[in-house]
């Protein structure tokens, strides 16, 4: 009976572990769409009402979700506190924020850098830079895409087969 | 790193060229103006005196301070930069010299900015207690034109009787005055927040042509008094004559070095002839100093 009640909690745990991996696969994808949103409303920000980077951010922040307004908020305060930093640094700084989402090293980086390099020459930079890095972080979408596509049936599938395979040792 | 709310322009500087000035500096000395030019010293320009600091200034430290002045952001002081000049918190005016781009026969932005001048808001306050009686007379509010030479404190008056009418009483009701700051010189706003004291009951529409200005102020926000800077040009003058039209007061100023060297300017010549003004007052001899106070029809009264 303990053996039987044993080997079903080994199987739901390892099922449990797989199922947590590829949702993991899942909050990627929603996190980053919650980037490309928020750059999206950096833009407008920036385009029609001409903000400063640090009232772009806040504002943004306000508007953003729980995940990724600290950033953004922290960032804009950083900048409007007046430290004599380089926007590279500040960043830097602010960036820990992100490291709580489920995106990969590679996205945070990507996303990093976008930021560091705003407030360079005009306007119609800004929007340049701004549609650069929308559509490059559409391949990184795309490829979490693919990743789900490709892996969430397996994690959730092995979870059960290693469950299972682990019980027939232990049996 | 320093961590410092900005108050003073120094704020912005490096810190090796910030530490050179403060050294130099004597405890009550008032710093008006700091010169900063690529491979030349730093000028620096006081109440007492003026000094230079052994600082060699590269092009990077340009584009440092104008990074930190504008917390990042100089794409958004675009129309700034293209007038020559940008306003800090705190209403510190940058002005800047370099590469001018021009696009359409205009000035699209000036690019390799190789020095700056950094003037120091000074604000002074009380310089136009004793002209109130002859702007507001009897319980009448007089049209009044400031004539001066350049630099010698004609915004400084009109801002300092801005002041002094806003919120006024006059028949029981607090006067309104709006105020068309077209160059940020009089309000020296700041994210559309004024840094001088323009009064209680004063509105500022910053950064806006003059002759726009004026008739947006006029259907949007009813005030008793308009205030512009520097008359000039012939659509400032038609906007004017539409707003003295509209039953509203006028503060001004123009420059010249008395009516008559204002009235040599074939557009100027007509605010004189036409009696849109019911006071001038006229600044000369030295820096702020009244030369004299002439009624509509260019007689002395002060």
């Amino acid at each position: 009976m303990i053996k039987i009640l044993g080997m079903i909690f080994v199987v739901c745990s390892t099922t449990m572990m797989g199922l947590a991996y590829s949702n993991r696969l899942n909050e990627r994808l929603c996190d980053i769409r919650k980037i490309q949103k928020s750059v999206v409303l950096l833009r407008g920000e920036i385009r029609y009402k001409g903000s400063m980077l640090a009232e772009a951010f806040v504002s943004v922040g306000t508007k953003s979700d729980r995940t990724i307004s600290e950033f953004y908020i922290s960032l804009g305060n950083e900048i409007r506190n007046n430290t004599v930093k380089s926007m590279s640094d500040m960043v830097h700084d602010c960036i820990v924020y992100i490291d709580k989402t489920n995106l990969r090293e590679t996205d945070v980086a990507h996303f990093a850098e976008f930021i560091g390099n705003l407030g360079y020459l005009d306007k119609e930079m800004q929007m340049s830079h701004i549609q650069l890095f929308l559509e490059q972080f559409e391949n990184n979408k795309e490829d979490s895409l693919e990743q789900i596509k490709m892996n969430s049936k397996l994690y959730k599938y092995m979870g059960v087969a290693i469950g299972i395979m682990v019980c027939l040792l232990i049996g | 790193m320093r961590n410092i709310a900005k108050k003073t322009p120094l704020d912005v500087l490096p810190d090796s060229m910030r530490e050179n000035i403060m050294e130099e500096l004597f405890e009550d000395e008032k710093i008006f103006e700091i010169r900063i030019r690529v491979k030349r010293r730093v000028f620096v320009i006081t109440d007492k005196r003026e000094f230079e600091i052994c600082c060699f200034v590269k092009e990077d430290t340009i584009c440092e301070i104008l990074e930190y002045a504008t917390c990042h952001s100089l794409y958004a002081y675009e129309e700034a930069v293209r007038n020559g000049y940008i306003t800090m918190e705190g209403g510190h005016r940058i002005g800047m010299a370099g590469q001018v781009v021009i696009e359409n026969n205009t000035v699209k932005t000036i690019k390799n900015i190789s020095s700056l001048n950094i003037r120091f808001a000074n604000e002074i306050t009380g310089v136009a207690d004793e002209l109130l009686k002859y702007v507001i007379d009897d319980g009448k509010i007089c049209n009044t034109l400031i004539v001066s030479p350049p630099g010698y404190g004609k915004t400084t008056v009109l801002r300092d009787l801005v002041r002094i009418t806003s919120g006024k009483k006059i028949n029981n009701h607090n006067l309104n005055v709006a105020v068309i700051d077209e160059r940020s010189e009089i309000a020296a706003s700041y994210n559309g927040v004024p840094q001088n004291d323009v009064g209680m009951n004063t509105d500022v529409l910053d950064g806006c042509p003059k002759a726009e200005g004026m008739i947006m102020v006029i259907r949007a926000l009813a005030p008793d008094i308009l205030v512009i800077d520097e008359l000039g040009l012939e659509n400032d003058v038609l906007s004017l004559k539409y707003a003295l039209n509209c039953g509203c007061h006028v503060f001004a100023t123009i420059h010249g070095e008395s009516i008559e060297g204002a009235m040599r300017r074939p557009v100027v010549k007509d605010i004189f002839e036409d009696r849109l003004f019911d006071v001038y007052i006229v600044l000369g001899e030295k820096k702020g100093v009244v030369e004299g106070i002439y009624n509509a029809d260019l007689i002395r009264i002060g």
